[in-house]
């Protein structure tokens, strides 16, 4: 089923209805549906109550898709994940019961909390949109979406994504608090029942598959792609960092600037679609020294540090 | 767009023009003016990679150290350095053209640094090559010493033209001429007052240094531990090398000064002269002879080694000695005393002595010679009753003292310190050290009626090492002079157990420190008495392998960088960089509301609150610079139409840019 709109009047639309419960969280959402649109996964890292999860079930909710939500839990195993083949007594065969991941829209809650066993089954199943079990491959649906979230203030009994898991998360993203007046509005909508009640879908799987396609074509000049390999490349050899951003990190800056300039309703990427997106897709993937770490150096600092030093094409 | 860093035209070539004139070497001067003038009509550029950028600036430093130590091994440290400084700009030149026929504008960091050569490039910053090139030509020009206003002209004006580059927008020209010219005339009268000042400064101290530091003061009194108390110590440095044939043994005693009068007024006891001025000795035929006596015996010969500061100071002597050779000095001077004195000489200072017989430079006996103190006359008295000199003849008078110090005296470092110090050596104690038996033998023969002077100098060790003898400064001795038959003799009355005793207070790694000084020894005996022009002929040799061997490897890599450069051409910024909307930004940044460099167009017109007026104007600006299907002339023109709008009715305060064609 297709709405037939336009791909920029897809974006709009899917972006209007999360705004409807998610106020004053424009640009996240925006750069949230960058990421959806070109077919990566996102991690939210913010502090409880500030709307990861509801992010999620809104962004589900909108597009007439199926939604699933795990609980990581140190005791969750691959299997609660990816399903299992159960014994059947009657015609004496195993049969596959899919796992929660066999869906469209997935969220990950507090995926830092599961087991690093239980971390990589999903993380397989991202990198390559399709989970074994019992030997046997099974695909998973084109539309394939990972919201994971985990919370930066408690560590104890958790298992931190290893850095070359983290690298599979198109980009991170934090949601932060709202302005006073957003929270209010906050309050307002939910004084008699949850907004997200009233959420209708508004697009298709269909549609977002055409938006992908259509941001494929977006065009991105020589001198663009240069700009972006320098700032990924400037992570590299920046003072206090250990380990760079991958040229993975240069195609997901590539991918998402496309789909940003396709919301904005330009056939071409610009200098500011890259800087819009340039921060929040290098930093999770840069590992710092302890020295700069203990220094007050955050990831976020050195990214910003390096979008500000390389020229920008103007 | 990278800021790119701007140096006046023609400033460079000037300046190098100037280094040439002010240096003498205006020929050369030209052609290196021109050729890092050159770039600016020629379009050709090379594509110099870091790399090749690192090699020649390895190859400017092996110049620079290779200039510097030839400079410094064939002069002292201000002439060589007169002699170098001229040719810093000629040694960085090639780096300084490199950079100006190159593609590049900057030189990173690294390149300039060893250390930082194997990081990563840092941040796109570096020095940039004219600016240094700039400030070593003014660096070289002022070694070239030119004194009177040409220099300070030329500096002013040269200097003047880098900050007219750089000057600020706000404030009108005259006043910046007008302050400049007042910072120009300040200097002008600033360096003259220092100069002035200078040359006061060194009339008076010059005296003063001379008086205080120098050289009179080791003839003019000596200093003795006589009435002190402690152990005497003395270092192993080396001071001397005495070589004599192998033979022959050494001169026993090498002396520096002689003295007349003893004070022990106060203590510890003092031996001074009446002074007595220095008289040149005039010059052999030959060069470096300087015959002190003119008909000595010169059946003898050592020759002695030592460094001698700034070339000037006492050279020791044996008492016989009637000629010096071998000795390249200004001037040689004597004294009444017998003190032997070399004027500008080399640091490193070489003599050979030809001595022999028992005449020597120090003239006839006065009555000062014969001088006993008041206070010590009781006791030198009964010592001499008691050994019976009265009325003996000279050489059986030193015969006999001498006999009475062997027999019954000892040495000793250890000082016991008295009010009556020589009355407590010869009567209580009878242990001291050299100092003691000289000067109570020098009392005792005057008490007997012989002349006799205190003298200090070396005893030389007999230790042979191939005719080799090292003095060092524990052989540091005193002893008397008497005046016998016509003639001074030496008369050493101290026991010949001091030399061992001495010895024991060797250091067991005193071979380490020897070492050390054999190395600056002979780094001095080649820097100052061998051949140094073969270093310089080495060098001059050498350098144009090293230069040709840096160049291919430089230039091999040129042409291979180059085949590539040909097969997969670099795109460069091109499309679109002739867009109206620089002239927006132009406008802008003249009325201080100019973009930073971090800053995107969009950024920048968001802060600056415009980004809705111009919002049509920066989507075809954007789809002009960065869409690869490019603009229609069309939107082009609208583009031009919508920037001429804008300047137009905009009230942005500053002048107008200029008018562009339409496409």
């Amino acid at each position: 089923m297709t709405t037939g709109l336009s791909p920029r009047d897809v974006y709009l639309a899917i972006a209007n209805n999360i705004g409807t419960v998610m106020k004053g969280q424009a640009g996240p959402t925006r750069r949230m549906l960058a990421a959806f649109v070109v077919g990566g996964h996102v991690l939210l890292e913010d502090f409880p109550g500030t709307g990861k999860t509801t992010l999620a079930k809104v962004l589900a909710r909108s597009l007439n898709v199926e939604f699933k939500r795990i609980q990581f839990t140190p005791d969750l195993l691959p299997s609660d994940i990816t399903g299992v083949s159960m014994f059947d007594q009657r015609d004496r065969q195993f049969h596959f019961q899919p796992g929660p991941i066999i869906t469209n829209v997935l969220l990950a809650d507090e995926i830092n909390r599961a087991s690093p066993r239980t971390q990589s089954a999903l993380l397989e199943a991202m990198a390559e949109g399709q989970v074994s079990v019992d030997g046997e491959r099974r695909m998973l649906p084109e539309l394939f979406f990972v919201i994971a979230t985990q919370n930066p203030v408690e560590f104890r009994g958790t298992y931190p994504l290893p850095e070359a898991q983290m690298d599979r998360f198109a980009m991170q993203l934090e949601l932060g608090y709202v302005a006073p007046a957003d929270e209010v509005a906050i309050l307002t909508a939910q004084a008699q029942n949850h907004p997200l009640e009233h959420v209708a879908p508004c697009a298709s799987a269909a549609d977002v598959l055409r938006l992908r396609d259509a941001a494929q074509h977006v065009r991105l000049s020589e001198e663009l792609k240069r700009y972006i390999v320098d700032v990924v490349a400037g992570t590299r050899g920046a003072p206090g960092v250990q380990l760079g951003a991958s040229p993975r990190a240069s195609l997901a800056i590539m991918k998402t600037a496309q789909a940003l300039a396709l919301f904005d309703g330009s056939e071409f990427v610009t200098p500011d679609h890259i800087r819009e997106i340039a921060v929040p897709v290098i930093a999770h993937r840069l590992v710092l020294d302890p020295q700069a770490k203990f220094a007050g150096t955050t990831a976020r600092t050195v990214a910003e540090d390096i979008l500000k030093r390389v020229p920008v094409p103007v | 767009m990278a800021t790119v860093m701007r140096f006046p035209p023609f400033l460079l070539g000037a300046t190098v023009l100037f280094w040439g004139w002010m240096v003498g070497w205006l020929p050369a001067a030209i052609v290196g003016a021109v050729a890092l003038e050159l770039p600016r009509w020629i379009r050709w550029r090379w594509e110099f990679s870091a790399q090749d950028m690192n090699r020649l600036w390895d190859l400017c430093g092996l110049l620079f150290i290779g200039k510097a130590v030839i400079a410094y091994a064939t002069s002292d440290l201000v002439e060589g350095s007169a002699h170098f400084m001229p040719w810093l700009p000629v040694i960085f030149f090639p780096f300084a053209a490199a950079h100006a026929f190159s593609a590049q504008d900057n030189v990173r960091l690294n390149t300039y640094f060893w250390l930082r050569r194997k990081k990563p490039p840092h941040a796109p910053s570096g020095w940039f090559v004219p600016y240094w090139y700039f400030v070593l030509c003014f660096l070289s020009v002022s070694s070239a010493n030119v004194q009177d206003y040409r220099f300070y002209l030329g500096v002013a004006v040269l200097g003047g033209w880098l900050l007219w580059s750089c000057r600020g927008r706000n404030a009108p020209a005259w006043r910046w001429a007008m302050t400049l010219g007042c910072v120009a005339a300040l200097g002008f009268a600033g360096q003259a007052g220092l100069t002035h000042l200078q040359n006061v400064t060194q009339a008076v101290l010059g005296q003063f240094i001379r008086e205080f530091a120098h050289l009179d003061a080791d003839v003019a009194q000596s200093r003795t531990a006589i009435g002190a108390v402690g152990t005497l110590k003395l270092s192993n440095r080396v001071l001397l090398r005495v070589e004599t044939p192998r033979n022959q043994p050494p001169p026993a005693l090498l002396r520096k000064a002689s003295f007349d009068t003893y004070d022990g007024s106060s203590l510890p006891a003092r031996w001074t002269t009446k002074g007595a001025d220095f008289a040149d000795v005039s010059a052999g035929a030959e060069l470096g002879v300087w015959p002190l006596l003119p008909a000595g015996d010169t059946s003898l010969v050592a020759r002695v080694t030592m460094f001698l500061p700034v070339g000037t100071g006492i050279l020791p002597v044996p008492l016989g000695a009637a000629a010096l050779t071998d000795l390249l000095a200004a001037s040689v001077e004597t004294n009444a005393y017998g003190t032997v004195r070399a004027r500008e000489g080399q640091p490193l200072i070489r003599y050979t002595i030809r001595y022999g017989g028992t005449a020597s430079v120090d003239p006839p006996p006065t009555p000062r010679d014969l001088a006993i103190p008041e206070a010590e006359r009781a006791t030198f008295r009964q010592v001499a009753a008691q050994l019976g000199l009265a009325g003996l003849p000279p050489r059986q008078a030193m015969a006999r003292v001498s006999r009475y110090f062997a027999d019954h005296f000892t040495y000793s470092r250890y000082l016991r310190g008295s009010r009556q110090p020589l009355r407590q050596f010869l009567l209580e104690t009878r242990a001291g050290h050299c100092e003691y038996f000289a000067t109570a033998t020098a009392l005792l023969l005057r008490e007997a009626g012989v002349p006799t002077r205190y003298a200090i100098g070396y005893a030389v060790p007999e230790d042979d090492r191939g005719g080799t003898h090292l003095v060092r400064a524990r052989h540091a001795h005193a002893w008397t002079l008497a005046y016998a038959d016509g003639a001074w003799r030496d008369v050493d009355t101290t026991p010949a157990t001091w030399e061992a005793i001495e010895e024991e207070s060797r250091p067991p790694l005193q071979w380490v420190s020897d070492v050390f000084v054999w190395v600056k020894y002979q780094f001095a005996r080649w820097r100052y008495y061998s051949d140094r022009g073969l270093l310089a002929r080495i060098v001059f040799w050498l350098a144009p392998v090293v230069v040709a061997w840096f160049a291919w490897r430089i230039f091999a890599r040129q042409r291979r960088a180059r085949r590539v450069v040909t097969a997969v051409p670099v795109e460069r910024k091109s499309r679109g960089i002739d867009s109206e909307f620089y002239r927006i930004e132009e406008r802008l940044a003249q009325a201080g509301r100019g973009r930073r460099p971090d800053e995107s167009l969009g950024d920048w017109l968001r802060r600056e609150q415009l980004a809705e007026p111009l919002r049509e104007a920066l989507a075809l600006h954007y789809a002009y610079r960065f869409d690869p299907r490019g603009i229609t002339g069309e939107q082009r023109r609208e583009l031009h139409r919508q920037v001429e709008q804008w300047l137009a009715t905009a009230g942005v305060p500053g002048q107008s840019g200029r008018k562009s064609e339409e496409p």
